[in-house]
């Protein structure tokens, strides 16, 4: 499973989000906070995921970091992966952590081997209204090894109801669309 | 009715159906020809308060009526898992020269067919598991297994209860009526045959096999083989290590209870095999129908087994269909529109000899048969012990030379299955297969897509890079096949497709057409040729089975 935690101050930066939450200061649109909580994938408003029933969201932000966890499930199966990293702009080391299939469609014969390096890069636009992320794997594939880059533009819609995801990935020839609707606060 | 009337009046039907059916030939000869039998269309409402309750009489009636001969065949409703009840009945009824009689309804079916019973059984609704049980009982004493409101019935044909299990497990969970039944009936229960009455759980049961199971006195059951639901578990090993080494486990595991992987996981640890599915129809009638005399079982080679192909610089696909011929796509439209593997359930050779020859006389040029699936039936070879593993590849390469099969598929779901986990092999168990069948030209492995694959004297193991699943928008399954062929810039890049049964060819091939000119959709045989003569796939294998991480191995 994907687990990657770049910076240590992180947890630290997601606390102080949580406290100022609790503590009364709303989120307002140029505060990252206002894109902190759990998302649920509206199937009717997405591209297809079909070997998934469903996909959840979850989002941490602050000024200076995201962590960004994706819960797959499909009946009794589940899996997900999670990446934090600071929102820079900067291509962080993301290593892969466990051998794996590749959760964004495990019906194509790609994998990714423990060890093999990755890099992720954030970063917020629009006065945090947007969120640009772009990852390089290094996949294996039958014959042989293949680098898959996947931008995804994350835009907080409708007062932070629902998140729009736009992936484009450099193996496929069309972009991807992925509409989740807010199921809890930060 | 005077009980002696009703016993007189039976007696009389009884010998009159006899008299019926031996007079044109009889149904146990051996031989089809100019036999006859009868056949019912059964309704589709599989649910207790629906349709199970008579359907269930009715297959136990099958299964009891059909221990003297193929005397009753049930053309199954819309929907049904199995597709061909109603062609392969054509085939009897036209190709065999079987003269089937209609029946209209349950009690003319107990009418007409009653007489071969020795009494009823009484299940009990509000315990589903009782029905289970009815089963059991039904092939011992050769009772119609019936619920209260088919009392009435029984006992006007002149039958007498054998057991009533009404109130007898109200407040037993399944471990403990399983318990009961096996002191109770296991002394006398088939070590050939065992049947898993899972599939639908609930309020629902679909059980198809069941009169396979009456025919063959084997024991019914749906106990777990989830670890975790400890009683069940011991309880199903014990069944498990009572068969014979050569025993088949029929039906399905219980949705409910457990997964495929854990059900066929512990068979395969056993060395026993698993015949799919709870919903198999007509098992007892089609076991009874012999291949036509002389005939053999020709597959459509595309190829010579020593020739040589050179690939071209571009992308060739093979799909094959899995999950039985009989489940899938064959009867849909579009068969023949483009070259297709089908998986053959290969012990139907000998199970189901003519329903087997009906696939094959059916077979368009396009349509090439491979062997299935991991051994003689349906098991996983990372649990199976070795040596046994090794007697079971024997006996799988017999099957396949029967058949006419040059290419065998393997899955693995021990360890993994489409969403989690890994289903690759070990070099190990590829040794196995290499060293088990030599005759074949290619192996194939997974079920979703598999990262194992080698190639040995031009002999490739390949797995599957694609999985085609039925509800995939075909814009989506072309995205996704030219995002695998811009992940594979190598050429000839062979692409390997699973496509899910209950995918009509048609789609696929739409599918496949969207590709491009440099795509070509070959047949398996074909395939595999060109690959194992110029791999650019490169040999990979499991490092070590049940190892806390999955770890690939190049070679």
């Amino acid at each position: 499973m994907v687990s990657a935690m770049v910076h240590t101050s992180f947890r630290v930066m997601a606390a102080v989000a949580v406290l100022l939450t609790l503590n009364g200061c709303s989120p307002g649109p140029s505060d990252p906070t206002a894109w902190n909580g759990i998302y649920v994938l509206d199937k009717e408003q997405s591209d297809d995921i079909d070997q998934w029933s469903s996909v959840q969201l979850s989002l941490s932000a602050s000024t200076d970091s995201v962590h960004i966890r994706r819960d797959f499930a499909s009946g009794r199966y589940k899996r997900f992966d999670s990446y934090g990293v600071p929102v820079d702009g900067v291509a962080h080391d993301v290593p892969q952590e466990n051998s794996s299939k590749w959760l964004d469609n495990v019906h194509i014969g790609v994998f990714f081997r423990a060890g093999e390096p990755s890099t992720l890069s954030a970063e917020f636009s629009d006065d945090y209204r947007t969120l640009t992320t772009e990852l390089l794997q290094t996949a294996e594939t039958s014959t042989g090894q293949a680098e898959i880059v996947t931008s995804r533009v994350f835009e907080l819609l409708d007062d932070g109801s629902q998140i729009r995801v736009v992936e484009k990935r450099s193996t496929r020839d069309e972009p991807l669309t992925f509409v989740f609707k807010r199921k809890t606060e930060a | 009715m005077n009980t002696s009337l009703a016993r007189m009046k039976r007696s009389v039907r009884f010998a009159s159906i006899l008299v019926v059916l031996l007079g044109s030939g009889g149904l146990w000869t051996g031989s089809a020809s100019g036999q006859r039998a009868y056949v019912m269309d059964l309704p589709g409402d599989w649910t207790i308060d629906g349709d199970l309750p008579s359907n269930a009489m009715l297959i136990s009636l099958q299964g009891i009526a059909n221990k003297k001969g193929p005397a009753l065949y049930f053309r199954y409703p819309p929907g049904w898992a199995f597709k061909f009840t109603t062609p392969v009945f054509n085939y009897y009824k036209d190709e065999r020269s079987i003269s089937f009689s209609e029946l209209g309804s349950p009690e003319d079916a107990i009418a007409a067919l009653g007489g071969f019973a020795k009494g009823y059984v009484v299940w009990d609704k509000s315990v589903r598991t009782s029905l289970t049980v009815a089963f059991t009982v039904a092939g011992l004493e050769d009772a119609i297994v019936v619920s209260e409101e088919f009392v009435p019935l029984m006992e006007q044909n002149g039958l007498k209860e054998i057991e009533d299990f009404r109130g007898d497990f109200d407040g037993m969970t399944d471990y403990e009526i399983y318990s009961w039944a096996i002191d109770k009936y296991w002394a006398r229960c088939s070590r050939d045959f065992v049947i898993w009455m899972g599939g639908a759980s609930g309020k629902q049961m679909m059980p198809g096999v069941a009169d396979f199971g009456i025919y063959k006195r084997a024991f019914f059951t749906d106990l777990s083989a989830d670890p975790a639901d400890s009683l069940e578990y011991a309880l199903h090993r014990k069944i498990l290590g009572d068969m014979k080494p050569t025993a088949i486990v029929m039906g399905w595991h219980s949705y409910a209870k457990d997964t495929e992987g854990q059900h066929v996981s512990l068979i395969s640890s056993f060395g026993l095999r698993m015949e799919g599915l709870n919903t198999l129809p007509n098992a007892s009638f089609s076991n009874q129908i012999p291949t036509t005399p002389g005939f053999r079982f020709t597959n459509n080679h595309h190829i010579g087994r020593d020739a040589t192909v050179v690939p071209e610089e571009k992308v060739y696909i093979a799909a094959i269909q899995t999950d039985a011929i009989g489940i899938g796509a064959w009867e849909e439209a579009g068969r023949g529109r483009i070259p297709y593997a089908w998986e053959v359930t290969m012990n139907w050779t000998w199970l189901f000899p003519a329903q087997m020859q009906f696939f094959y006389e059916t077979a368009t040029e396009n349509d090439y048969f491979i062997g299935s699936l991991s051994g003689p039936g349906y098991m996983y070879p990372k649990p199976i012990p070795p040596d046994k593993h090794r007697a079971l590849i024997r006996e799988a390469a017999n099957l396949m030379k029967g058949l006419d099969l040059r290419v065998f598929e393997i899955m693995d779901y021990s360890e993994g299955n489409r969403y989690v986990g890994n289903i690759d092999l070990t070099r190990e168990v590829i040794d196995r297969y290499y060293a088990g069948m030599p005759d074949a030209i290619g192996f194939v492995n997974g079920y979703g897509p598999a990262n194992t694959s080698d190639v040995r004297d031009g002999r490739p193991l390949m797995s599957y890079d694609y999985y085609l699943t039925p509800t995939r928008p075909e814009r989506d399954a072309v995205l996704d096949l030219k995002e695998l062929i811009t992940l594979n810039p190598v050429r000839p890049y062979f692409l390997l497709i699973h496509v899910r049964e209950s995918s009509a060819i048609e789609r696929v091939a739409n599918i496949l057409d969207q590709l491009g000119p440099d795509v070509e959709v070959v047949p398996l045989d074909v395939f595999l040729k060109m690959a194992g003569n110029s791999p650019t796939f490169i040999p990979r294998h499991l490092k070590e089975a049940g190892a806390a991480e999955y770890i690939m191995t190049d070679e």
